[in-house]
């Protein structure tokens, strides 16, 4: 077909900073899960409250200053909310069946998408480019823009961090220890409420982290939740649901497919994704980096 | 029985009574019963700004008809539903506004997709279907009944008078990358039919066509430039074109390639895009409130205004595929039941075959063989004007409809075909 080697690298780049807004999104989809055993269907609306709250920090401090303040204030308040949720809703309910949490974080989306309409309305909402992140890179005579390696430098930061405070720290260590056995972090005197508070809190300001980056590239509107959470759905069941490790690979993965799948079969290109999340869920229904049911003990 | 149970029946059975003279006195009430028209349309998500306005225009030519005294003192009423650009969504509401509110005839729709549901159920219902913002040509062509009509254009209009647009321009590599979607495939088909038409060596170097809800269209923006065309034609519709067009000018796409999209030509996009708008793209749409300048546009402008200033929110600039459209097809409906003078469905089409109405951009008639009314296309070049927030079009080029429809005899043969298939 022809390609030149420069072609293939700008597809490589742009595949990795899709798999970048994937990874932020799912992460905090599988810390839920792996951490509390919780499918959070409602993460996306978080990630929806993320980018309202970026729009309309926005357009009260214009300017370079204005984006960053919002990067750094949206995700707080959606984590604030995240705990409230969990305090006041998520923590009834972990003892009971499974179905009750799906119904439970299912309703939220809607809770959230009225609340939205009720504060934001229902026009389209557009985020401007902070102007330092506005231009381009041009290498081998194709351009890129700046603000998608922002995206790829944020995603790659968090990936680290969440690699340090997991491996590293003694916070980490309980994640660990809690997503194994809950019981026994409990019996031995740790505050499992508490910690369970904290994942939350920390899985919503991943939710709200990306809502905020994503803000100025995409147009916002109520139910833009939906149409991201299914690819990270299938990110986290390639990856391993419950597994940082795996979120990460399953966004590379998918970012990637998607990528070279336009450039080759471009009226295709949706479909791969789909029939690799198949595959998987056939033959390694833990995904790739998951463990077999049993082994979780 | 106990005093407590002499009330209850005493109450029951006043209550039954209350109920049967409501039913047995229909007399008055009957004349005052308003016509009912049911308009599905989506009121929230990315495709609002194309539901609200539709609202808006259905709204003024319905308070037109309701001023003039309506159908014999009839009014028409109308009961809004929010489709959210979703074809099942849509259908069931259909199904609830025909059983539960017995609406006299449905409108609406932006969606191509959710115009084929909506129209395939009501053609089995034998109820009224007038089609205000959705595009796609199959909808009045191989898939069109006796029971929808459409006031506004098809993608078979603007989509060959885009294609015959193109034709004069240098370009032969082309690229179509659009969504993927019922809109999408028959915007891009009818563009290509009428290039290669008036300029059959042109080449189609590749083709995309990303999901409807796509978020990130970073991948396919770079890889249009592995496949060197010269230029590109882009089938977006209500819901992806504003997204798309934003990331299109974040990688520089309209700087790098002569770009041709029918819509961005249209208020409606600009509006929400604002600085992101391209210049220099060719781009078009069926009305725009600068062109023609005539005393029928102004006052239409001027109408529209009073409305969207009533809402808290005044706008100069009526979109053609959001207001105009909508307001013609609104129009046509209401023009018919008092030719008709009556809300019987077999009554109200007859009355609609061959019906012509005044519009801003002339007179528009409604084609008696496929019920596809009969709207001129603008297709211009994207320009900064000084007077206008938003990049307009210049070197404008007006198609009459009977240029680019398609004949009676091939939808005929169309639907012919559709049929045994």
């Amino acid at each position: 077909m022809g390609f030149d080697a420069s072609m293939l690298f700008v597809q490589f780049i742009s595949g990795l900073s899709r798999a970048m807004i994937l990874f932020l999104m799912s992460s905090g989809l599988t810390l839920v899960f792996g951490v509390m055993g919780v499918v959070n269907f409602a993460h996306g609306a978080f990630y929806m409250i993320g980018a309202y709250l970026a729009f309309t920090l926005t357009e009260i401090l214009t300017g370079f200053v204005g984006f960053w303040v919002a990067l750094l204030i949206a995700p707080t308040i959606v984590c604030l909310i995240g705990g409230l949720v969990e305090v006041l809703l998520l923590r009834r309910i972990y003892e009971k069946e499974h179905l009750l949490q799906i119904l439970l974080t299912y309703a939220l989306i809607f809770v959230f998408n009225d609340i939205i309409k009720m504060i934001w309305g229902v026009d389209l909402r557009i985020v401007s480019l902070p102007p330092a992140l506005g231009g381009f890179f041009t290498f081998f005579g194709h351009s890129f823009p700046v603000y998608y390696f922002f995206i790829i430098g944020v995603g790659g930061t968090v990936a680290l961090l969440l690699w340090l405070l997991l491996k590293k720290t003694r916070f980490g260590k309980l994640l660990r220890a809690s997503a194994e056995r809950r019981d026994m972090v409990g019996l031995l005197g740790y505050n499992v409420g508490g910690l369970f508070t904290l994942v939350f809190v920390m899985a919503t300001w991943l939710g709200g982290l990306s809502g905020a980056v994503i803000a100025p590239t995409v147009r916002l509107s109520l139910g833009m939740d939906m149409e991201i959470i299914i690819e990270c759905f299938i990110v986290v069941i390639v990856g391993g649901l419950g597994n940082i490790w795996g979120a990460l690979l399953g966004a590379l993965i998918a970012g990637q497919i998607y990528a070279f799948g336009i450039l080759f079969v471009p009226k295709y290109a949706m479909a791969f994704l789909f029939i690799l999340a198949a595959v998987i869920i056939i033959f390694r229904p833990y995904g790739l980096l998951g463990k077999p049911a049993q082994a979780r003990g | 029985m106990s005093f407590q149970k002499k009330i209850k029946s005493l109450m029951l059975s006043s209550g039954l009574i209350l109920a049967l003279v409501l039913t047995l006195t229909p007399g008055a009430a009957l004349a005052e019963k308003p016509i009912k028209i049911g308009l599905i349309d989506p009121y929230t998500g990315a495709a609002a700004a194309f539901g609200k306005p539709a609202l808006i225009c259905w709204k003024i030519a319905v308070d037109e008809f309701n001023a003039r005294g309506g159908l014999n003192g009839r009014k028409i009423e109308l009961i809004t539903r929010d489709s959210k650009f979703k074809a099942d969504e849509a259908l069931a509401h259909a199904r609830e506004l025909l059983l539960k509110e017995r609406v006299d005839f449905i409108g609406g729709t932006t969606s191509s997709s959710v115009a084929l549901a909506v129209s395939e159920f009501l053609r089995k219902k034998k109820k009224l279907f007038m089609v205000s913002i959705s595009r796609s040509h199959r909808i009045t062509g191989e898939k069109g009944h006796k029971y929808i009509f459409r006031g506004c254009p098809s993608a078979a209009i603007e989509g060959l008078a885009g294609g015959y647009y193109a034709a004069s321009t240098p370009y032969k590599k082309w690229y179509i990358i659009g969504d993927d979607y019922e809109y999408g495939h028959s915007i891009a088909e009818n563009f290509w039919k009428g290039l290669k038409q008036l300029k059959p060596d042109v080449e189609l170097v590749g083709e995309t066509w990303p999901k409807v809800r796509e978020t990130d269209y970073t991948s396919y923006l770079t890889a249009i430039e592995g496949k060197k065309p010269e230029a590109v034609f882009t089938a977006f519709g209500a819901s992806g074109l504003i997204p798309f067009s934003k990331q299109a000018k974040l990688f520089g796409l309209y700087e790098k390639f002569p770009v041709f999209c029918f819509g961005l030509g249209d208020s409606v996009f600009p509006k929400a895009l604002k600085q992101n708008t391209p210049v220099g793209a060719f781009a078009a749409t069926n009305y725009t409130s600068y062109y023609p300048d005539t005393p029928a546009n102004k006052a239409f402008v001027k109408k529209y205004v009073a409305y969207t200033t009533k809402e808290g929110k005044p706008d100069p600039y009526p979109s053609g595929i959001a207001a105009f459209g909508p307001y013609c097809a609104a129009k046509f409906l209401t023009e018919a039941i008092l030719k008709a003078g009556s809300v019987d469905t077999e009554k109200v089409i007859k009355a609609l075959e061959g019906l012509t109405i005044q519009a801003a951009v002339g007179p528009i008639t409604m084609r008696a063989c496929d019920h596809q009314a009969m709207t001129p296309v603008f297709w211009g070049k994207l320009a900064k004007v000084s007077g206008y927030p938003f990049p307009i079009m210049t070197e404008i080029v007006e198609t009459p409809a009977d240029k680019v429809m398609p004949t009676c005899q091939e939808i005929v043969a169309a639907r012919k075909a559709a049929k045994s298939k």
